[in-house]
């Protein structure tokens, strides 16, 4: 085993701005030019259209017209309703913490969890184009698909929050989420973070990259309680790194089988 | 050695875990690895130890955690999935160490444990550690521009 190998390098990397941030979709070498060429497009308009759907900044966004009485599409109001529901779910599940609502202006805002249903979405729709071997990061937030190839898993760093370009730890996902939530993120939807909180930074992995965005804007909210409230949820685990620089996660505990 | 095992105290308290660690620190282990990239054994020292390495053998005499050097071991695969520990070494001296991959999607223990956070920057991260993608606390089109992930397309 080698470890002096580079940063690995996929043969397709398609980098594309969306929601006021940047994506990465990377396709495993094995899948031919074509099929990477119609799976990226797949996910650019997948997410495209999610961010013309959800968007609190554009008063053309089909969530702003609705909140403004304007009429939209069947499709548009289901998956608006979806999102609300879930946000809900969260606001209860989290006694709170969670909240569709800044509580300063009481506007709605899904920021905190349509950004991760939207990447679901778009890994809906590039597995519907055949691919399955893929990872999709959008602003941070990741979801890995399959293997980047036969031999070994996806390995996604966590940034260390406070020093850049510098990474925490490493985590081998396959099929899963990886989310993080921090101090250096964009929005204000972190409204109910708890004065003792001295995280810097709180990243959840899980199946579902919306819920591991929610669990991870929760658990950074609620600081180290985070990581217990995280792990009541079947197939999730969190890794939080405190102002100290001290990591520290549930995920190693497992290995005391 | 009295430091490895002051270290590795905390580590027994997660049973398996220890195990698994002592497996892999063993500082005789690392002092013994050749620093070929392809050994499998022990430690394997990126370029930045082994300049360190050279600056240690011109004064032999400090060999404190403070000019320790940080090398990272094999990824060892056990029955809950793949292991990485990077460790801080100062001569035969063991002054950290922390799991750098490690199995996710665990559902039996809640166990909270503390690692130091590895000194893998993003030189380490490109010779040392293959990495696919980053995951951060959100950033924005322009904080992207300097963010590892960027580097990471870069390439």
């Amino acid at each position: 085993m080698s470890l002096s190998l580079a940063v690995a390098r996929p043969r397709h990397n398609v980098v594309f701005e969306t929601m006021g941030t940047m994506a990465t979709l990377t396709i495993a070498s094995n899948v031919d030019a074509e099929h990477a060429g119609i799976a990226a497009r797949a996910c650019e308009a997948s997410l495209a259209g999610d961010d013309h759907r959800f968007s609190h900044y554009d008063d053309r966004s089909e969530i702003m017209r609705w909140l403004n009485g304007a009429p939209i599409g069947v499709a548009a109001r289901r998956d608006i309703q979806v999102v609300l529901d879930q946000c809900l779910l969260l606001q209860i599940a989290s006694d709170g913490v969670f909240s569709a609502f800044d509580p300063a202006t009481g506007r709605l805002d899904t920021a905190g969890y349509a950004k991760g249903h939207a990447i679901g979405k778009a890994v809906h729709a590039v597995r519907s184009t055949g691919v399955q071997d893929f990872s999709i990061n959008v602003g941070g937030d990741t979801f890995c698909s399959g293997r980047p190839d036969p031999k070994r898993t996806w390995r996604i760093g966590v940034a260390d929050p406070s020093r850049k370009r510098r990474i925490a730890a490493v985590l081998e996902v396959r099929d899963g989420a990886v989310a993080t939530s921090g101090t250096a993120e964009r929005g204000s939807h972190i409204w109910h973070r708890r004065p003792s909180s001295s995280l810097l930074s709180f990243t959840v992995t899980g199946p579902d990259i919306a819920m591991a965005d929610a669990y991870a804007t929760i658990g950074f909210a609620m600081g180290e309680a985070g990581i217990e409230w995280v792990g009541k949820h079947e197939g999730y685990s969190s890794l939080a790194i405190r102002a100290d620089g001290v990591v520290i996660s549930d995920s190693t505990g497992l290995l005391a089988g | 050695m009295g430091t490895l095992a002051r270290r590795l105290a905390p580590a027994a308290a997660l049973g398996g875990l220890a195990l698994v660690i002592v497996g892999v620190l063993d500082p005789a282990l690392a002092a013994n690895s050749s620093p070929s990239a392809g050994d499998v054994g022990g430690f394997v020292p990126t370029d930045a130890t082994t300049q360190q390495n050279t600056t240690q053998q011109e004064s032999p005499a400090s060999a404190s955690c403070d000019t320790a050097e940080t090398v990272t071991g094999p990824i060892i695969t056990t029955r809950w999935g793949p292991v990485q520990v990077a460790a801080t070494i100062a001569g035969d001296t063991l002054c950290e160490s922390h799991a750098v991959v490690w199995p996710t999607g665990d559902r039996q223990s809640r166990q909270i444990s503390a690692y130091a956070v590895p000194e893998l920057d993003a030189q380490a991260a490109e010779q040392g550690v293959m990495l696919d993608g980053v995951s951060g606390a959100t950033y924005t089109t322009e904080g992207y521009r300097e963010s590892l992930q960027q580097l990471l397309d870069s390439l």
